[in-house]
């Protein structure tokens, strides 16, 4: 059975190169067959901002959308979101609002690592 | 797979969310039965002092946050070297935390199957 | 305890072997730089701080590039694609931990 690495996020999709990091080594262990769970804490949740229209940046929301089409599973906590003016459905369809304590939890315990990005 | 996580605390309260944060990660994990650790190391040993007063910035309360570990039988380390270089003594911390030697993290990190910082 | 240390943070704003240092030994250390971190290769004595406290250091070639560097600037490590930063988390060591 392949292994899990579960990657918790916690920088904002345009503060820092820290979501793209994110993104980036999701999709490099999910090209080597790795299964990839990404949780979105803090600042983080905003990297699933549906219709984020960076000009000149990378587009985190499609390169996490991307991620999700295939097969990465992706939650962040609803109370950071809420926080932040979201509610749910703002969030790119891929992207599971939820808790630390039912996904985050979930994700980690079924993991071999976990990886957090964030500084 | 992982039966148990450390949170690493590495950051002053107030100003920033994280440690906070980390704290409330922490809380998630041993509610649903997991194994959990918290180190305050570095700058996070600001966490440990009993005369913090949320209050006047009108933020939730990081000495609340770690007293609610303890419900759930969270062990919350704070480094000894750490305190020291911050002219903080053992009197000044409020109570049920530890004060364990810089040595102790590298023992913490062997026992816990994850590690996260903040 | 083989350890992949995660560095984002510039060698100014922090120095990862402090952290290091206390959670492994050199040859149970390996490292990871992305973003401005990756300036912790580039400067002599930050190269050799980071040599004594891991026997492994990767930076991200595309970090690096994007800086206007490359492997031939590094003193220390070597300039790697994301596959190979997953093969260290993954396999070569059993736990990571952000500084």
């Amino acid at each position: 059975m392949a292994k899990t690495m579960t990657i918790l996020w916690r920088s904002g999709s345009m503060m820092a190169m820290d979501a793209n990091v994110a993104s980036k080594l999701a999709a490099a262990a999910r090209a080597k067959g790795y299964n990839v769970r990404m949780f979105g804490y803090g600042e983080g949740v905003t990297a699933v901002k549906k219709g984020q229209n960076p000009k000149r940046f990378p587009n985190v929301g499609n390169e996490f959308e991307a991620l999700g089409k295939d097969g990465v599973e992706q939650a962040i906590c609803e109370t950071c979101y809420a926080a932040r003016g979201f509610e749910r459905g703002e969030e790119i369809p891929t992207a599971k609002v939820g808790s630390l304590t039912n996904n985050l939890f979930k994700f980690v315990s079924e993991s071999d690592r976990l990886v957090t990005i964030a500084r | 797979m992982a039966e148990s996580t450390l949170v690493l605390v590495m950051r002053s309260p107030y100003g920033l969310e994280e440690a906070f944060a980390g704290l409330r990660l922490a809380l998630a994990m041993a509610v649903n039965g997991m194994k959990t650790s918290v180190v305050l190391a570095e700058d996070g040993v600001y966490n440990a002092l009993a005369s913090q007063k949320a209050e006047a910035v009108k933020m939730p309360s990081n000495m609340d946050a770690t007293k609610e570990l303890y419900d759930f039988d969270v062990p919350v380390y704070v480094v000894k070297e750490d305190l020291d270089e911050r002219g903080i003594s053992e009197s000044m911390l409020f109570e049920g935390l530890k004060v364990v030697p810089a040595s102790k993290i590298k023992e913490l990190v062997e026992e816990h199957s994850v590690v996260t910082s903040f | 305890m083989k350890t992949a240390f995660v560095v984002i943070r510039s060698p100014q704003e922090l120095d990862p072997t402090h952290l290091m240092r206390r959670v492994a030994d050199r040859t149970d250390a390996s490292v990871i730089l992305f973003e401005d971190a990756v300036y912790n290769a580039l400067r002599k004595e930050h190269a050799e701080r980071l040599d004594k406290a891991a026997h492994e250091i990767l930076v991200a070639a595309d970090d690096l590039e994007a800086r206007g560097f490359s492997q031939k600037d590094l003193k220390a490590g070597k300039a790697v694609p994301y596959e190979d930063i997953v093969d260290c988390i993954m396999e070569r060591t059993e736990r990571t931990v952000t500084v």
